[in-house]
């Protein structure tokens, strides 16, 4: 058996880990959501190869199946949403923001860990494999944060009266969003060198470090952010249960199709990079070609 | 080996994290509802029968899934540019490789990785 089957392995049993101590701090929904992150890592590690095909625009059978679910999974998420699902009794029909606004968090902080690790192994062992793992799960996690910083205002209009307010939790998701876009602006500039590469990696590292203070800020600061599925809420109705888990379950395929095929891309241009160098360098091309 | 290695670190990294996770929680201050504003961000309850809204949650609700929806298709357009610029840059390697007479190139290497340029292309037709 492989270290890196060990390592998959360890993955998965990390969240049933996390499952236990969630089901005990944050009831039922956060012990059963929670650890289809870790699996989804899990099985994007037990999936890599050591050294994937230079291929643009094909898509390996896993991709396509992911792919096929996400969709099943996003058509089942808007029924549960919209037929299934009752309207609440205090904010009415807007309070169905819910059901999206959380699991894009949920997929937000699986796609910032993502590029943490990666960003911490790639300073670590300076794999290029690393970096793209780094910059995959920074663009998909900033994708995913926008989601949060919009709809969660739209949802505050109704229920605050405002947009937007200096809540803890408000503000820790902006800082985390703004560490991730320096992040990619720095990835974005051009040919990215070593130097820019270790700094955005560090900077992905700082981004994991904040994470922990957003998901906590709301037990910490009590602010006016809703604390519903946590500890200190009260829950939500029964009948609401399937529109969310079934959000959760299409916001972790989403985010693990969106990493895989970002990842790949990434893979594909930094082989490309490295053939053009080397073609050069062999005499097989003009200078400037 | 080196990134088995590193797969291994990553998951004991991971793990630590997640250990460290519930300190914080254990010394979160938990606030118990106590009003209506605190119950209302704390639990969510199903109305019966008609109810009239002050503000009109209608086109809050259709703005934040538009703009879900806008997001998503523009990141997968995103992706798709991507996976074009790459192409573009196969192309060029190809043509660039067209142009020279076989005999000019200097290396065994060189042979090789034209025939990994090519193998790319030929993937790339084949999708």
């Amino acid at each position: 058996m492989s270290v890196r089957i060990v390592s998959g392995l360890i993955w998965i049993a990390l969240g049933a880990l996390v499952a236990l101590g969630l089901v005990s701090v944050a009831g039922p929904i956060g012990g059963f959501v929670a650890p289809i992150g870790f699996l989804a890592i899990g099985a994007f590690v037990l999936s890599r190869k050591n050294d994937p095909p230079l291929r643009v625009g094909s898509f390996p059978v896993p991709h396509t199946i992911l792919g096929a679910l996400t969709i099943a999974l996003a058509c089942g998420s808007l029924y549960a949403i919209f037929v299934m699902a009752p309207v609440e009794v205090q904010m009415g029909i807007v309070q169905k923001i819910f059901y999206f606004h959380v699991p894009s968090a949920y997929a937000m902080y699986v796609a910032f860990v993502t590029s943490a690790v990666g960003s911490a192994v790639y300073l670590w062992k300076r794999d290029e494999r690393w970096d793209a793992i780094a910059v995959a799960g920074a663009e998909v996690g900033l994708v995913f944060c926008l989601i949060v910083l919009i709809t969660g205002p739209l949802w505050a209009r109704k229920a605050w009266g405002t947009y937007w307010t200096w809540d803890p939790r408000l503000t820790t998701t902006l800082l985390a969003g703004m560490i991730y876009v320096a992040f990619n602006v720095l990835r974005g500039l051009g040919q990215a060198g070593e130097a820019e590469k270790r700094f955005a990696s560090a900077l992905g590292f700082l981004g994991l470090l904040l994470l922990p203070v957003i998901h906590y800020s709301v037990q910490r600061w009590r602010g006016q952010h809703p604390t519903v599925i946590t500890r200190a809420g009260g829950g939500i109705h029964p009948d609401m249960v399937p529109a969310l888990v079934s959000g959760f379950l299409l916001f972790t395929a989403f985010v693990a199709l969106l990493v895989w095929s970002r990842y790949r891309i990434e893979r594909v241009k930094q082989r490309v990079a490295t053939l053009e160098l080397e073609a050069a360098e062999s005499g097989l091309l003009e200078e400037g070609s | 080996m080196r990134l088995n290695r590193s797969l291994l670190a990553a998951s004991l990294a991971g793990v630590l994290f997640c250990l460290a996770s519930p300190v914080l929680v254990a010394h979160a201050d938990v606030v118990e509802p106590d009003d209506a504003a605190e119950s209302r961000s704390a639990t969510f309850e199903a109305v019966s029968g008609a109810q009239q809204e002050d503000v009109p949650g209608g086109p809050l609700l259709v703005a934040a899934y538009g703009a879900v929806l806008v997001l998503m298709l523009g990141y997968v357009l995103y992706l798709g540019s991507l996976t074009a610029g790459a192409s573009r840059d196969l192309e060029r390697l190809e043509r660039a490789l067209e142009a020279r007479k076989p005999g000019e190139r200097k290396s065994s290497r060189g042979e090789e990785i034209a025939a990994e340029i090519h193998a790319a292309k030929d993937a790339s037709k084949g999708a």
